[in-house]
């Protein structure tokens, strides 16, 4: 199963919300077989290996950043998301990064 | 707890003088540290925190900041709507580039999917330039309560 990490400063209410737009977005649009978690940034570094896509609400460390490079984990702002500003493109990057573990 | 339930007619601090970030955080926590919605751990935790993952959000309309900190600093959960007199400095959330607001949205949040209604709510009420012009309008508290409340319940 594919697994897409959220994280914010606190894990509470940034990065809750923007799990509950991506699965509701992916409920939407019939995508199912993703697994969406929010965390904070104490608990990150430990977890982020292991999950294929990242949406960052707040800004990437040069640790997390080294992670996401060694790792290949798809990096995307969760911003748009967040505010509600042209989600589409974070979507975008998202599915795009879906497709990417498939192939 | 219901995220209406958050907003109360005394969590409403209009245009509030003060210096910068810091003196406002120390205001709005001394009210609330009163109010008992907060533990006198608030103040040191909510700079730490903005200092740490700056909250301010930019639209279109209006430029604000949410700031919070973790859930162990609250006693119960709320959101504070306050105005400062003059523009406070501080980081957008994410790109950590500057912004300048009088608008801040404390927001006391602990675990619950009503509360995340309640960030979302505010994230569309932003981008809503009918509501940016009533609420940048508006500088009596009560009336602000009432308006707010209003818009939670549309």
């Amino acid at each position: 199963m594919a697994k897409i990490i959220v994280a914010c400063g606190s894990g509470v209410a940034s990065s809750e919300l923007v799990v509950k737009h991506i699965s509701d977005f992916f409920e939407d649009h019939g995508i199912t077989g993703v697994d969406v978690e929010a965390t904070d940034f104490k608990k990150l570094p430990d977890i982020l290996a292991s999950y294929d896509i990242y949406v960052w609400i707040a800004r990437p460390s040069e640790q997390i950043q080294t992670i996401v490079d060694e790792n290949n984990i798809t990096s995307v702002n969760g911003l748009p998301i967040f505010t509600g500003q042209n989600p589409e493109v974070s979507y975008k990057e998202i599915i795009s990064g879906l497709k990417g573990l498939s192939a | 707890m219901n995220y209406k339930e958050m907003l109360q007619p005394e969590l409403v601090f209009l245009n509030i003088d003060a210096k910068d970030r810091k003196n406002l955080y120390k205001q709005i926590a001394e009210k609330l540290m009163k109010l008992g919605y907060v533990k006198d751990t608030y103040e040191s935790a909510l700079n730490k925190r903005e200092d740490e993952f700056p909250t301010g959000v930019v639209s279109e309309h209006i430029s604000i900041a949410l700031p919070h900190a973790n859930p162990e600093n609250i006693n119960k959960p709320f959101v504070a709507i306050v105005t400062t007199k003059n523009l406070i400095e501080l980081l957008q959330m994410g790109y950590n580039t500057k912004e300048e607001t009088k608008t801040f949205f404390f927001l006391g949040i602990q675990h619950s999917d009503d509360q995340l209604t309640l960030l979302q709510k505010f994230m569309a009420l932003i981008q809503d330039k009918d509501f940016v012009d009533d609420f940048e309008s508006i500088t009596d508290e009560s009336e602000m309560f009432q308006y707010i409340e209003k818009k939670f319940n549309e």
